[in-house]
């Protein structure tokens, strides 16, 4: 039987993030993915993230997985895609089948990072064609380019709904509601923010009461849900759609793990039941450990810190020599406990009122997210946090000269600048706008608010888009004074 | 209502099958064969057990019993099994 020093089995952020730390080290390492490209979910994900500028915040999720392939393959890694793990046996020993060949393999140790899968949500007609899973309509448009409808409905007010709204807005879907049954918007409020001023109507304590439609969706209606679970009779609204995306939440692939005998615990706030691990991310099953969602549901930024936790900790089990360890584990640890701690609640601050100000910046973040980009990306030092970057940014209105460096680095698009000087009637906004095609310079466009409503014609002074924006343009638009702060986007632009 | 997509099993009939004692998943499953098909549960097994909670008001329980192949393996393919991987 072949045997494997470390078996890493997700070739995801954590899979591909716990490879890295083994093979820099030198131990022999062999990664196994059922997919034939590795990357896992993230090159699904096209939007900036959140987290601390050290890692990776406001880089895209495409780019990220860019950044880990690279570096695995300059490594020495043994790397089989399009090989399944399809079982784990006594001994440490995997059944795998894949290209042509089944075999088995011993390792002495595994790392599991199988990820998690979607969770369904049952309502009459979820059968029919048409009803989909947000990670399915994701790999569809981002990575496929094929568009699985014209107009959605979004089930699930998570950042999954959120951002996968946000991206069907980006393929060229109408996106003609999202309801989640919860009174309040769970995922984050500047992901919300941003599909508003796209006009999408966000319907709290709304959910699919059903898919209609013969032998595909047709519509649906959406209602209004008591705390009871039964819809309150008169609420029901028809929705002309063609498309539902189902976006309820993710559950941890625990069945590899739970074959190999790792004792799991009942965790609903992370998705389920997940496998017992200890602080080194080691499972119940000696040299078996866990990273990523499989551990509990959470976003790519905390998969990456799991896994190089799990890498490390698996290279001073194997007895290598890690350099700095316990200060490294402390370093990962607090980056979790920033990027995920369940415990934490969710703090929305209310919209600051604009006093009449000199300073153009407006800073529309409100909620505490673990986020910072805004704070290096100013090159006067005018954005701070206070203790740590799950605050909300401050703002010294004296030290910003209004040069708009922040605007594209924000990774939620919610820092604008309004010059209310422009001239003496009309002020000048300055916004991040993501959509194709981008307006010409000198063209008239619809100003939005932040509900998305139309509030006046304005005209588009330039549209810029230098490399270190990182794919976002920024658009200058010109609007008459009294809406300066009114105006926060545009209507987008038919796609011819 | 279909909660079992590959065998087309309906929350009628797995919530009659909790009112004649199933407890668990895996009671459902060998009951009325919900989870037995193609995906096996997949999709389904948190749907049931989520039923299960409604209905006897209980914490979900953890959904059936996974056996490998966690995914589907050609019974053919097994038997190209290296020998030398066997013997030990």
């Amino acid at each position: 039987m072949k045997e494997a020093e470390v078996a890493v089995i997700g070739a995801g952020p954590a899979g591909m993030s716990a490879a890295i730390e083994l093979a820099s080290c030198g131990a022999s390492v062999s990664v196994y993915d059922e997919n034939h490209k590795i990357g896992g979910q993230l090159f699904k994900q096209l939007h900036k993230f959140f987290g601390s500028s050290r890692h990776y915040a406001g880089t895209r999720g495409i780019t990220i997985a860019e950044e880990l392939k690279e570096k695995l393959n300059s490594l020495n890694v043994d790397l089989h895609l399009g090989e399944t793990v399809y079982g784990i046996f006594p001994g440490n020993v995997l059944g795998i089948h894949g290209n042509g060949e089944n075999r088995l393999v011993r390792a002495k140790r595994i790392i599991l990072a199988t990820g998690a899968s979607e969770v369904a949500l049952p309502f009459p007609g979820w059968t029919l064609p048409g009803v989909m899973g947000a990670g399915a309509v994701q790999t569809m448009i981002n990575i496929h380019h094929v568009l699985p409808g014209k107009r959605f409905l979004m089930i699930g007010g998570g950042n999954v709904g959120l951002i996968v709204s946000y991206q069907l807005l980006q393929a060229g879907a109408e996106v003609c509601g999202l309801v989640d049954v919860l009174p309040y918007v769970k995922g984050y409020d500047v992901h919300a923010a941003k599909i508003m001023r796209a006009g999408v109507p966000i319907m709290l304590g709304y959910t699919v009461r059903e898919a209609l439609g013969e032998k595909e969706v047709e519509g649906a209606v959406i209602a209004k849900m008591n705390k009871d679970g039964t819809f309150v009779p008169g609420t029901e609204q028809r929705l002309d759609v063609d498309a539902i995306c189902i976006a309820v939440g993710l559950q941890p692939l625990t069945e590899l793990a739970r074959i190999a005998g790792c004792k799991t615990e009942y965790q609903p706030l992370l998705g389920g039941y997940v496998p017992k691990r200890d602080e080194y991310m080691e499972t119940s099953v000696h040299g078996l450990y866990i990273a990523g969602d499989l551990s509990g549901i959470s976003e790519a930024s905390s998969a990456i810190e799991e896994g190089r936790l799990a890498g490390i900790s698996v290279l001073k089990s194997l007895g290598y020599d890690v350099e700095n360890f316990d200060e490294r584990v402390n370093e990962i640890k607090r980056n979790l406990k920033l990027l995920k701690d369940p415990g934490r609640q969710k703090i929305v601050h209310d919209p600051t009122p604009i006093k009449d100000t000199k300073c153009k910046l407006r800073v529309e973040c409100y909620e505490c997210i673990p986020c910072n980009p805004c704070v290096t990306s100013c090159p006067r030092g005018a954005i701070s946090m206070k203790e740590d970057i799950t605050n909300t940014p401050e703002l010294d209105e004296s030290k910003c000269i209004g040069c708009g460096m922040c605007i594209a680095a924000c990774p939620g698009l919610a820092l604008f600048l309004v010059d209310t000087e422009y001239s003496d009637t009309e002020a000048l906004i300055q916004f991040p706008y993501e959509y194709l095609p981008l307006p010409e310079e000198g063209s008239m466009v619809d100003g939005v608010n932040r509900k998305g409503e139309f509030v006046t014609k304005a005209t588009v002074k330039s549209v810029r888009c230098p490399k270190a924006n990182k794919k976002t343009p920024v658009l200058f638009i010109v609007v008459p004074k009294q809406f300066a702060e009114d105006v926060r986007g545009i209507r987008r632009l038919a796609r011819k | 209502m279909i909660i079992c997509r590959c065998e087309e099993i309906t929350e009628e009939e797995i919530i009659s099958a909790i009112h004649d004692g199933a407890t668990t998943v895996d009671d459902v499953k060998r009951y009325v064969h919900a989870g037995t098909g193609l995906c096996q549960g997949k999709t389904c097994g948190k749907l049931i057990s989520c039923i299960l909670a409604r209905e006897l008001s209980i914490q979900p329980p953890e959904s059936g019993n996974p056996r490998p192949p966690v995914r589907p393996v050609r019974i053919g393919d097994f038997l190209n099994i290296p020998e030398g991987d066997l013997e030990e």
